[in-house]
């Protein structure tokens, strides 16, 4: 019975990881700048701009507030337009990724909000530029909190890769729904869903022990 | 060095145009070390700030070095910032670096080699006297070697001012005094000219060149050192050099005194002395010349920028007209001499 769905199981689990991945790193790389963008527009701060600011921050809460279920129907054309495709591993990346960049960008603005302003007047002070304060001050001063950010993006990516693997067929959650939901099959449905438990379990300890070691 | 000239900052507020600065001129000399004092509140931190523009001010001119800084465009003002060093009350340093990568910052900003950067730190770190604590981060150090870190980190640029938001306040009395001499140091040594601001007056007292006094962002006075000691002229500087001497009479004889002089009352005089007067024997003078009997209540005397200076309050007893004339000859002299008031019979000190 156990090893008969291990192959599904292990498809799954790779299925699933590789959602997470693939849309942690995209919501890294379009959120970060988001949020550094919404930090220095701010009240106060060197490139201070009202209303860049707002503009960015109703973005980030529009995309923020749309139901992820509804979110991944609604942009069917867009993964299309993306993968070729609107089911499979694949397809469901994408509605992943759009959901996590505007969550990722608010957490890390809450983080770089809470640097110390003292310390980007001292770099002012010492004649360095915008940029040099974000790369030399904003950004070293807030790895740890960043990091942090990371797990919890990883781990909520983990939850919300379930719900659109289901939709668009892959990964633990589809396993858990396909396979055990729908044909009764109650031990199978434990297996995806201890492992999906697991696998938040380890990203949990990885990314503490990671941000540890990074704060001083 | 620093010329400071009509120097106004409001702000719009809710309830309208609030002013923190109502037309500030300052003129600061090369190599001194001067101080801004006042209380919370009265400005002194925004007038600091305007001299690197951090704070923009709403209308004047900062001119440095014969630069006018307020009319520099963005890029060529941080170019004259980096002659500009700031320390500041909580030191901010960089949580995520090391005490060498802290000192360093300024010289990486200015995109100065890996060499050169290694060789300027190692020898700041020698002269504040942190060359163990390289590696260290800011957690691992106490708020004095924080400040001694920020100290050699205001440096790293080679730096013609300095300037000192409140350096001290954040430290214990012991601290504050090594800080202050180490500042005291570095003002000799690279012949940094030092503007700090602060609301103790100890902290002028022991290094300061000249001070000026800021209330209601307003400079009410400023002169040397010793002739605001000797003679402070407003209500806020007498206050401020009260509390520098810890010269005051007790609470129940100073709700006892009575502003004008009667048959029967004995004044109390504020004595101050200033330089070679202060050697003088003139209690004595006051004895004998007068037939005055003058019992002291209070002395202190302490050395600012190298001449002694001297503060007493005394109560002189004896005939009035002889009382008179011993005033008048304390104020023909080199000694400023101050009515506080008037007593009836001998006050007992009861501590």
């Amino acid at each position: 019975m156990f090893l008969e769905t291990l192959s599904t199981l292990l498809e799954s689990t790779l299925a699933t990881i590789y959602m997470v991945i693939v849309a942690g790193i995209s919501a890294f790389i379009f959120g970060l700048p988001i949020a550094i963008g919404l930090t220095v527009t701010s009240k106060g701060m060197f490139y201070e701009n009202l209303l860049l600011h707002k503009i960015l921050s109703s973005i980030v809460t529009i995309g923020r507030s749309v139901p992820f279920v509804i979110l991944m129907v609604a942009i069917i054309p867009f993964t299309r337009f993306v993968v070729g495709t609107s089911i499979g591993t694949a397809a469901a990346m994408v509605p992943l990724s759009v959901a996590a960049i505007p969550y990722f960008a608010r957490i890390v603005e809450g983080k770089l909000a809470n640097i110390n302003r003292g310390l980007i007047e001292a770099a002012q002070a010492m004649g360095s530029s915008p940029m040099q304060i974000i790369w030399k001050v904003l950004l070293p001063e807030s790895i740890p909190s960043i990091l942090n950010s990371c797990t919890i993006l990883f781990v909520s990516l983990t939850e919300y890769s379930a719900m659109a693997g289901a939709v668009g067929g892959s990964g633990l959650g589809n396993m858990a729904i396909q396979y055990g939901y729908y044909q009764f099959n109650t031990p199978v449905m434990m297996q995806a869903l201890v492992t999906l438990v697991m696998l938040v379990l380890l990203i949990q300890f990885v990314g503490d022990y990671i941000t540890r070691k990074f704060s001083h | 060095m620093i010329k400071l000239i009509g120097i106004k900052k409001y702000f719009k507020t809710k309830l309208g145009i609030s002013h923190a600065l109502k037309g500030i001129d300052l003129q600061v000399s090369k190599g001194e070390i001067f101080g801004i004092i006042g209380k919370s509140g009265a400005g002194k931190s925004t007038l600091l700030r305007t001299v690197n523009l951090l704070e923009r001010p709403s209308e004047g001119e900062v001119i440095l070095d014969s630069v006018s800084l307020t009319s520099l465009k963005e890029v060529e003002l941080r170019k004259q910032r980096r002659n500009i060093g700031m320390i500041f009350q909580h030191f901010n340093l960089l949580s995520s670096a090391t005490v060498y990568k802290n000192v360093a910052l300024p010289l990486e900003f200015a995109n100065v080699d890996k060499k050169e950067i290694n060789e300027r730190v190692r020898y700041l770190l020698e002269v504040t006297g942190l060359s163990d604590k390289e590696n260290h981060y800011p957690h691992q150090l106490s708020g004095g070697q924080k400040q001694r870190v920020a100290i050699a980190r205001s440096l790293a640029s080679n730096p013609k001012v300095l300037l000192c938001d409140e350096a001290t306040s954040a430290l214990d009395p012991e601290t504050t005094k090594s800080i202050l001499s180490l500042l005291k140091e570095i003002n000799q040594k690279f012949g940094v000219t030092i503007l700090l601001i602060t609301h103790e007056m100890e902290v002028v007292k022991s290094i300061c060149d000249r001070v000026a006094v800021i209330e209601n962002g307003e400079i009410i006075e400023s002169s040397s050192m010793v002739e605001i000691f000797s003679n402070p002229k407003t209500k806020v500087t007498k206050a401020l050099v009260r509390s520098a001497f810890h010269i005051s009479l007790p609470e129940s004889i100073e709700k006892n005194l009575i502003q004008f002089p009667a048959e029967g009352l004995h004044p109390i005089l504020k004595i101050s002395f200033v330089g070679e007067s202060a050697n003088e024997a003139i209690i004595s003078h006051l004895v004998m010349k007068f037939n005055l009997s003058v019992s002291i209540l209070q002395a202190h005397i302490d050395v600012i920028s190298n001449s002694p200076i001297g503060i007493m309050l005394c109560q002189i007893s004896g005939s009035q007209d002889q009382i008179k004339l011993g005033i008048d000859f304390l104020s023909q002299s080199n000694i400023t001499t101050e009515v506080l008031g008037y007593v009836s019979g001998n006050i007992k000190y009861t501590a």
